[in-house]
């Protein structure tokens, strides 16, 4: 078959589809890509970027921001010294790998690639940054191997969304290049989940550059969104212009700077030692009980209190009643039963009933959620067994 | 004959008999009906001795279910698997092809935890394998890992799946989306990939089957890449060419099994034609009552007995009136019961556990019940008209027959043409293999669909091959479109996008539309329409029928794919008035014979819904007209075309009117003959009457009378002076690309040609009826009889 025929058949096809979905499918693939010119050769872009050939089609730029600066208005420094937080067990600050990569699309599966990776570790009083970008295909074995020396080994990563995205996508990478995934197992601190956790009630959304604006007070002048980073890439390897490179390292950079500061602003917010961000209280409280630490919470929650909303008051009160302080608890309940909330009422029943010894007293309460509630099962589970309790101390009145 | 076993309901069994029994009552109470028979006597069974590598604990399974030897076609495979020969297995139904998969797979599993991949066209069926293999697991304690792996698996028990399973049980889409594009993920079980297992493989044809291969193409690329070559054994039930849809599927020989060791009891076959009510009009006593009579019979001997019908309204009729006659006390359990596709899950599990428990008698289905679910086996099968395809009718017939008991199957034909031709030539149906299953892998927009799939998962390599085209012009193409780019000698993906979830196996034109009643204000999914089908009956000012209720569309979103409907009370239905524009772009083949010519080519097709009319129920009369406007449907493809010479013509015709209603008749009974000779389902094949060069095309009036028409809808006069006049009867593959239904159906011209001209001088109507040339309403006084004109119309052609 000439090749004329088969691009014939094809244009046929397309064009005889026209206005059909699979017409608009091919339509829909893509604009023609026109003539390629020859890429850049690698040590002009070295040279661009202030970087060095490690591979070939590898630049690694290499960067040291000093510890005692600021990043928007938390000092880095911060990381070294972490108070205790619920989402960070034993670690070594030495041992934080912040990883963040770029890539040809977010569609992920097998067909997703990861240009440019950006790694940084603690380094005396420096954070080092590494950031390792391909100039080609090429290059991505040779690439994976020097992410795996320099970020690999003894480490405890920090990402934000990497769980879903950063690193399956790595593990993917290592996997089609033949070799072993290096970050298999390691210790990993999505960073995400402990800033939905705090803030999800809180903001409109959680996304990094939401997390800069509002609780690191750093703001990115002239980015290149996240959306842009694949269309760069791919034209620069058809032979764009290399205008567009730095703004995509610098993305990068800012995106694993960010990533250091966010710890101990994060630990600032959970631990209640300032920030410009208030979390939500309850929620923050709760991930300390769940951490075993019910002593912290109540501290959180109490510092709190004047903020406090309905479910953090009855996270406060749970703690109390958890620490058998009745007194303490009761006077929560007591408060918010007045202002109606059926899950205070429901406690003080409880309380009453099986605390209190004060049947008549739960019998009043468990009347009043029948009303809130009508047919509620528990609640006429609960009068009915009030009111058999009330008749027997009758009797043996 | 036994003794009368105790029945439930000593009643209603009134004669306690076997099936054979039945099938003389039949012949001997309604000799005129039964147009022909067939009598296949009993099997006993083969045996061959298990091998002696068998390991203990699944022998002590088999032992401990009262199995001691294989059948001869179990050892058959088993022997080739052991050889490392990919191999299909076309045995019938019931013959135990299970076991000669699982075999194999669980001594592997055993052995050298060797893992399996198992595909079937169904998620139902897959939970059916995974029961079956539990089941072994359990009773010899052989701690092999089944799982299902579908859109159902949660997400959670996902991971568990892909590191965990030895035999992972999918489908062929699941495989397409969400296996191959994240294979690294199961990267350890491709490592360990020894068997696929690919069951029902009758059902991957056609589009769908070419889909398929492509997908089973990038599964043994991706297989490559981990450094696995896996054995394929394939399933089939009865097709005439397992081994070349086999072979056609893997890109590679596979060896057939096709001789079953398995026992059989005795099976009769009666084809069977209702009576002739009115000769004028060709119409007879309705498959229906002929069908309730026979299952009737069927059910008061105490036979356990199956029905299946071709639309699930009818499924419900007869099931309905079977449930009047034998359920009719609600105390009692049910004795019959429907099965088809819409109901839930549980319900048709449900019901296939009573079958195989023997606590219903009769279950009425669609073909639901076709594919290999388990349900027993039964002694009647009806077939309440004929299925489409020879192969769908063993296949159904084959529900009826047990190892030690006869069996009676009964094909009732309709007025369709295809069922009087089957039950009036009866030689044809008992003679002929089943129909070739055919698929084009290399079908280029399914073939660049799954280019672009494998571009994905993995980069190409120049001197890489995937089908039977030029890939690296193919992969030029995408390169253009900024989908791969090329560096080197490599081709990789680029595009942010997931080509996988773009693509559907199911058809090519994707896109089904949906019915939305919104009959006092509400918002309620009622039905789907393919693709194909909305133009012609989603239109706005449509009567849109389902199960016979009446509902009109108000608006149609064609973006959207969603059609507005609400329920109305009109007295009539609407049929849509659609012009199909032919035009001849490349003549591969023609042959001249001494009356006409027929060719082979691509066309350019064009198909415009112009309007609709409004007819009455019962009178038929022609009550209004509506306009439509909807983006015309273009297509490319390949077709096959017949024309007569001018002078022929001329001298056979007194009037081109009456060459144009026999061109007409002859493309109607044409259409049914051929899509019964090639594989197909009648709507895989087209039909359209025009002269080829796209200046008219011929429709047929409500009254069965044809007429000329320009494309915009305008009467066109074929007697014009100076005008052309050279009919053309098209018969064109319905698929964009086309799918290869042409060049086979080409070397079939003259059968095709004369076994239609057969049909229609057989019909035993005056002037042509809905089982030769189409229902015909005038009076033959207009302008000739219809069916005259297309027999002199078919012997030019034959």
């Amino acid at each position: 078959m000439t090749e004329n025929t088969l691009q014939h058949r094809l244009a046929l096809l397309s064009h005889s589809l026209a206005g059909t979905s699979i017409g608009q499918r091919l339509a829909c693939l893509g604009t023609s890509a026109g003539h390629l010119r020859r890429p850049a050769a690698d040590h002009e872009v070295a040279a661009r970027l202030g970087g060095r050939i490690a591979a070939d089609h590898v630049i690694v730029i290499e960067r040291e921001i000093p510890l005692a600066s600021h990043h928007g208005h938390v000092p880095l420094a911060g990381i070294t010294q972490l108070p205790e937080v619920p989402w960070l067990k034993r670690h070594d600050p030495r041992h934080f790998v912040f990883i963040d990569t770029e890539t040809t699309g977010l569609a992920g599966g097998t067909g997703t690639m990861a240009f440019l990776v950006g790694a940084a570790r603690i380094d005396g009083r420096h954070l080092r940054v590494r950031q390792y970008f391909l100039t080609a295909f090429a290059g991505e074995p040779a690439a994976l191997d020097h992410i795996e020396r320099w970020a690999g080994g003894e480490t405890h990563l920090v990402s934000y969304n990497g769980k879903r995205f950063d690193l399956p996508l790595l593990a993917a990478r290592y996997r089609l290049a033949g070799s072993r995934d290096p970050f298999a197992g390691l210790p990993h601190l999505d960073l995400l989940h402990p800033v939905r956790t705090a803030f999800r009630t809180r903001w409109p959304d959680c996304r990094l550059a939401t997390v800069e604006h509002r609780l690191l007070g750093f703001a990115r002048t002239n980015d290149l969104p996240g959306a842009a980073m694949p269309g760069a890439w791919l034209e620069f390897l058809r032979g764009g212009h290399l205008g567009i490179l730095p703004a995509i390292l610098e993305h990068n950079l800012h995106d694993v700077v960010s990533l250091a500061a966010l710890m101990p602003a994060l630990a600032a917010a959970y631990s209640g030692t300032g920030g410009i961000a208030e979390p939500d209280a309850a929620a923050v409280a709760r991930a300390w009980s769940r951490a075993g630490m019910p002593k912290r919470a109540l501290r959180r929650l109490n510092e709190a209190r004047e903020r406090l909303d309905e479910a953090g008051l009855l996270e406060l009160a749970r703690l109390h009643r958890r620490d058998a302080d009745w007194g303490a608890a009761v006077r929560i309940w007591d408060d918010l039963a007045h202002r109606g909330s059926i899950e205070a009422i429901e406690r003080l029943a409880i309380y009453h009933e099986h605390v209190a010894k004060d049947p008549s007293a739960a019998a009043v309460l468990a009347e009043r959620l029948g009303r809130r509630e009508p047919g509620a099962a528990p609640h006429l589970r609960r009068i009915e067994r009030l009111d058999r309790k009330l008749r027997q101390a009758r009797i043996s009145a | 004959m036994q003794a009368p076993a105790l029945r439930r309901r000593e009643p209603l069994v009134e004669r306690p008999s076997d099936a054979a029994a039945l099938a003389d009552e039949l012949r001997r109470r309604h000799a005129k009906r039964i147009t022909g028979e067939l009598l296949l006597p009993a099997q006993p069974a083969r045996h061959a001795p298990f091998p002696p590598v068998l390991d203990a604990r699944l022998k002590s399974v088999l032992e401990r279910r009262g199995i001691h030897a294989f059948y001869s076609h179990q050892r058959q495979v088993w022997d080739l698997v052991a050889a490392g020969r990919h191999t299909v297995v076309a045995t019938p139904t019931a013959s135990g092809k299970t076991l000669c998969y699982n075999l194999p797979v669980l001594q592997a599993a055993l052995g050298s935890r060797a893992k399996a991949l198992y595909l079937f066209p169904t998620k139902a069926l897959a939970q059916d394998q995974v029961a079956e293999i539990l089941e072994f697991n359990r009773i010899g304690e052989l701690g092999v890992r089944a799982c299902t792996f579908d859109g159902d698996t949660p997400g959670d028990a996902r991971r568990a799946v892909r590191t965990h399973g030895d035999v992972v049980v999918s489908n062929p889409d699941m495989l397409h989306q969400g296996i191959l594009p994240h294979h690294t993920k199961w990267a350890q079980f491709f490592e360990s990939l020894a068997f696929v297992v690919i069951d029902e493989i009758h059902t991957y044809r056609g589009v769908f089957g070419s889909h398929v291969a492509n997908v089973i193409r990038r599964l043994r690329r991706v297989c490559r890449f981990y450094g696995s070559d896996p054995v394929f054994v394939l399933c089939s039930a009865t097709i005439a060419n397992p081994g070349e849809l086999a072979s056609a599927l893997l890109g590679e020989d596979a060896a057939v099994v096709s001789e079953s060791g398995a026992p059989q009891g005795e099976k009769h076959l009666l084809l069977w034609n209702p009576p002739v009510i009115d000769p004028d009009l060709g119409l007879r006593a309705s498959a229906r009552s002929q069908s309730m009579r026979i299952a009737r019979t069927a059910l008061k001997r105490g036979l356990k007995t199956i029905v299946f019908a071709n639309t699930r309204l009818m499924v419900e009729v007869l099931t309905k009136y079977l449930k009047d006659v034998f359920d009719s006390d609600p105390r009692e359990p049910a004795r019959v019961a429907a099965y088809r596709g819409g109901y839930l899950p549980g319900e048709r599990r449900g019901t296939e556990r009573s079958l195989r428990e023997g606590s219903l008698d009769c279950v009425v289905a669609t073909n639901a019940l076709e594919l290999g679910v388990d349900i027993g086996a039964l002694d009647v099968c009806i077939l309440n008209g004929y299925p489409g395809t020879i192969a769908g009718t063993w296949q159904r017939l084959g529900r009826a027959g047990r190892r030690d008991r006869p069996a009676l199957g009964v094909l009732v034909a309709s007025s369709e043409p295809l069922d009087q031709y089957i039950v009036r030539n009866p030689e044809f149906f008992l003679g002929a293999s089943p129909e070739h299953a055919r698929i084009d892998p290399d079908q280029l927009l399914i073939l660049m669909d799954h280019v672009r799939c494998a571009a994905f998962e993995l980069p190409f390599v120049a001197g890489e091959r995937f089908g039977g085209e030029n890939l690296e012009e193919m992969l030029a193409y995408l390169a253009d479109q900024g989908i791969v780019h090329r560096e080197g000698s490599r081709w990789h993906w680029i595009a942010d996008s997931y080509p996988a979830a773009t693509v559907s196996l199911r058809s090519v034109a994707e896109g089904n539309f949906v019915v939305i009643d919104t009959t006092g204000g509400a918002k309620e999914v009622i039905a789907e329409v393919d693709y194909g089908a909305a133009p012609m009956t989603l239109h706005e000012g449509a009567i849109h029928l389902i199960q016979a209720r009446p509902y009109q569309v108000e608006k149609l979103d064609w973006v959207g794919r969603k059609a507005f409907v609400t329920r109305t009370r009109a007295d009539y239905y609407t049929e849509a008035i659609d012009y199909t524009k032919l035009k001849i772009l490349d003549e591969f083949e023609r042959e001249r014979g001494p009356g006409g010519a027929c060719a082979r080519g691509e066309v350019h097709l064009v198909r415009r819904v112009a309007g609709y009319k409004k007819i009455r129920y019962y009178s038929h009369e022609n009550v209004g007209y509506g306009e439509v406007r909807l983006p015309d449907q273009e297509m490319h493809t390949s077709a096959l075309w017949w024309q007569v010479s001018p002078e022929r013509l001329a001298r056979a015709f007194a009037s081109r009117w009456e060459a144009l209603d026999g061109f007409l008749g002859a493309a109607h009974a044409l259409h049914q003959i051929a899509a019964l000779l090639t594989m197909c389902e009648r709507a895989d094949l087209g039909r359209a009457v025009g002269d080829g060069n796209a200046t008219w095309s011929g429709v047929v009036g409500a009254d069965g009378r044809g007429s000329a028409r320009s494309f915009e809808g305008e009467p066109v006069d074929l007697d014009r002076p100076g005008g052309e006049f050279v009919p053309t009867v098209f018969l064109y593959d319905n698929t964009p690309g086309g799918i290869g239904l042409t060049a086979p159906l080409y070397a079939l011209r003259h059968e095709v040609a004369e076994r239609t001209r057969a049909l229609v001088a057989g019909c035993d109507c005056a002037n042509g009826c809905p089982a030769c040339v189409g229902p015909i309403l005038a009076s033959e006084a207009a302008r000739g009889s219809p069916k005259r004109a297309a027999l002199g119309v078919l012997r030019l052609l034959a």
